[in-house]
This record gives C-alpha cells, sequence and structure tokens, in this order.
C-alpha cells in the first residue's frame, strides 16, 4: 500500500476528503519522524516502537507483541477485492455516481451503460493494446465481461500516475512482466486518426515532393525578401507563401479564439460611473419624452403658462395691402 | 518517550482539528495498516519508512530521510 492508497483508504473509513487525510498522515509522521530525530524513543500504539541507536546512529524497530493479532472486518469489507480497486482506480468522486448508477457504490462501473447516456456509439470504439504494470490491470473476467473502471484527468488522476514513493517505484521495478490489456480508444470525428495518416493519398511521396519543389518560382519572383545567404537547395526546399500565410493564419486564428476565451472567462472589470451614465441617459430621454407628451397633448394649449400672457401670443397682425396702397398712390 | 498520544498532542497546535478527532484518525489509520499487514501487503508510512509482514515478523525499512537525517526531498505535500 503506497502513500496515495493509504491516504484513499483512510479518507474513505473515516469519511474525511482525501486532502484532510493526506494533510493528517503526512502530519503525524513527520511529527514522529521529528521525535525519533531528536533521540526520543518513539511508541506509537497499534504500529510499533523505535529507537535510535546509540553506537551508529540506525533506527531500531521493536515490532509489538501482538501486531499479528488479526483485525475483525469491518461490514464495508465484505467485498474488499472490490472496494480496494474502487479505491485505487476511481478519481471520481463516489457522491457524484450516487444515484446516478442503478448498482451500488462500491461497486465495479459498467463503462457501457455510462456510453449510451453519453450517446457514444460504441460500434466506433475500436481496442488498442497498452502496456500497464501488472497491478493496475483490471481483471481478466471484468474484461471479458464488458466491465471496465476508468479515469479522469485531475488532481486525483495524478495518484495513478505519478510514481513518488518508494513502495510504488520498488513495485514497478520489481515487476517481473508487463501485461498487455484492451482498452478503448474514442476516435474524435475532428481529428486524424493513425489509419488516415498511413493511407496511400497521405502517404509521403519523396518524388512528388520534389517535383513540387522544382516547379516551384523562385522566391523572388513570389514576392519574397532574400538576404542573399544560403541560395542553394535550402531555399528551394522553402515551403510555398501560401503555404506559410496559411500556417500565420491559422497562429492568428488560434490567437483570435484564446483572446476570446479568456475574455469570456474572465471578462474586464466595468468602468465605474458606466452605470450611473446609462441611468443617467435614461432619464433624460424619459423627461424628454414627458415634455413632449405634455406639449402635444391639446388640454396643454389651453393651459396658460405662468408668468405669461398667452392672448398676446396670438395677436392677429395686420399684413399690409401693398396692392391697394399702390393703386392708391397711383 | 514519545507515545502515540503525544505526538497527537503536539499535533494539535499544527492542526484545526480536535484531539478526540486527531484520535480517530490514528486509530482508523492503525486499522488499514494492519489489516494490509494481516494480508501480508507492505504500508508505506509517508516519508517515515515501510512496513511489512513476512511470516508473522514484522519489519520495518526506515525512509531514506530518516536513515541520512536530511529532509525528504519527495515531499509533496
Amino acid at each position: 500500500m503506497t502513500r496515495d492508497e493509504l491516504v484513499l483508504a483512510l479518507a474513505w473509513r473515516a469519511g474525511i476528503a482525501d486532502h484532510s487525510a493526506r494533510v493528517f498522515l503526512h502530519a503525524f509522521f513527520d511529527t514522529a519522524k521529528q521525535a525519533l530525530r531528536s533521540g526520543e524513543t518513539l511508541d506509537l500504539s497499534g504500529l510499533g516502537q523505535w529507537s535510535v541507536g546509540v553506537d551508529n546512529g540506525d533506527v531500531l524497530f521493536h515490532p509489538i507483541a501482538h501486531a499479528a493479532r488479526p483485525v475483525a472486518p469491518r461490514h464495508e469489507d465484505a467485498q474488499p477485492q472490490a472496494r480496494e480497486r474502487v479505491i485505487k482506480r476511481y478519481a471520481i468522486p463516489v457522491a457524484a455516481l450516487d444515484g446516478v448508477l442503478p448498482r451500488s457504490v462500491g461497486q465495479p462501473v459498467n463503462v457501457s451503460s455510462l456510453f449510451e447516456e453519453l450517446g457514444i456509439d460504441t460500434r466506433r470504439l475500436r481496442p488498442t493494446t497498452v502496456d500497464m504494470p501488472p497491478h493496475d490491470a483490471p481483471l481478466d473476467e471484468d474484461i471479458e465481461a464488458g466491465v471496465m473502471d476508468f479515469e479522469l484527468d485531475g488532481d486525483d488522476a495524478m495518484f495513478e500516475n505519478e510514481v513518488t514513493s518508494d513502495l510504488a517505484a520498488e513495485r514497478l521495478g520489481a515487476a517481473p512482466s508487463v501485461q498487455r490489456i484492451e482498452e478503448y480508444d474514442i476516435p474524435l470525428p475532428t481529428a486524424v486518426t493513425r489509419d488516415e495518416a498511413v493511407s496511400p493519398e497521405h502517404e509521403y511521396n519523396v518524388e512528388e515532393a520534389l517535383e513540387d519543389v522544382r516547379v516551384t518560382p523562385p522566391l523572388e519572383e513570389r514576392g519574397a525578401r532574400w538576404d542573399g545567404e544560403a541560395a542553394t537547395g535550402d531555399a528551394m526546399l522553402a515551403p510555398p507563401l501560401d503555404a506559410a500565410r496559411d500556417v500565420a493564419q491559422a497562429y492568428q486564428d488560434d490567437e483570435e479564439f484564446h483572446r476570446h476565451r479568456e475574455q469570456l472567462y474572465n471578462p474586464p472589470a466595468e468602468r465605474k460611473g458606466g452605470k450611473m451614465m446609462i441611468y443617467a441617459a435614461v432619464a433624460l430621454t424619459l423627461i424628454v419624452l414627458a415634455i413632449i407628451v405634455y406639449l402635444l397633448t391639446e388640454e396643454s394649449n389651453t393651459h396658460t403658462l405662468p408668468g405669461v400672457d398667452t392672448s398676446t401670443l396670438f395677436l392677429q397682425t395686420t399684413v399690409p395691402d401693398i396692392a391697394s396702397a399702390t393703386r392708391n398712390r397711383s | 518517550m514519545a507515545r502515540s498520544t503525544d505526538i497527537l498532542h503536539r499535533l494539535e497546535g499544527r492542526l484545526p482539528l480536535e484531539y478526540e478527532e486527531l484520535l480517530r484518525l490514528y486509530e482508523t489509520t492503525v486499522q488499514i495498516v494492519e489489516s494490509e499487514l494481516v494480508d501480508g501487503r507492505p504500508v508505506e508510512l509517508f516519508t517515515f519508512g515501510i512496513l511489512r509482514r513476512e511470516a508473522g515478523e514484522t519489519t520495518f525499512t526506515p525512509h531514506s530521510s530518516l536513515r541520512t537525517g536530511t529532509q525528504d526531498p519527495g515531499d509533496d505535500t
């Protein structure tokens, strides 16, 4: 049992988070180590006694007498093999699977049912062979029954991939052979699969490539800048400018994508007073609209404005009769 | 002599846990270690060492930092 497995087992049994179990175990054994280094004799009930030799400073271990006494299995240890496998392999929180899967927690998960829920066509799955250490390999009967456990990338996945302990390194180093097991690879629609890459139309033909290079016009005719150095075969093997533009465009698109994604997840802080400006603009608009409506209503025309004699505003002015005046003058 | 209770009391000042909670975690750890040893599997006690039980005899392999008296380079927590 490596330190990671001990952390998971303690978290499982004590009902605490993995991080809390790791902090406790690390702090406990670190404190015990400090006590032993300072020359104290260490007596950990249930584990044994440790002391430091006076002559050579070696650590002496004295096992306790009743250490060989077997421990009565707990209720949840009814299927120790299956539970151990779940602890070792699954990085998905058990609580997240509660209620989702028809089977009880602690049992192996049937991946094919998850594929059906996710809408993945299992007929497209193609088996591949990978090398895995023996202690990570699933049982043969599980493979035959289609019951496979799985992992997710994340913080918890480091427990499987990293060999950070002496015991894990020792176990891997002492492995007599490497088992070959089957796993399933889901080909993505947009990805170029290995089969396509080695197909005849994608196969790299040296003769055709050289012919393309020969018919490619010189760099000067394509508007390229030329520094006069290495004007030999290396220059003729340079990719066409169109391809270079495509690559540059791809980089630009990629940068734009990341910039947009960054803005989506980390929007810039709103400027102070921006909302106040909007509120002021809306208030002014409403005031103007109210004035217009007030002026357009018939009642407003009949009312007298305070302090203004409206009778003088609509006086009929006499227009001089130019025609009669001219007639009289003549 | 430093007993396990002394170690737990020293931990009280370092961890935000009560003594009873620390004692419960320690007893659970001892149960796990004991069950693993009974099944014949070695147990790695973090940067302290590895406990093994072969043919009914429990042996202890100290961690490299405990042997040399140096800090643990693989301390990841």
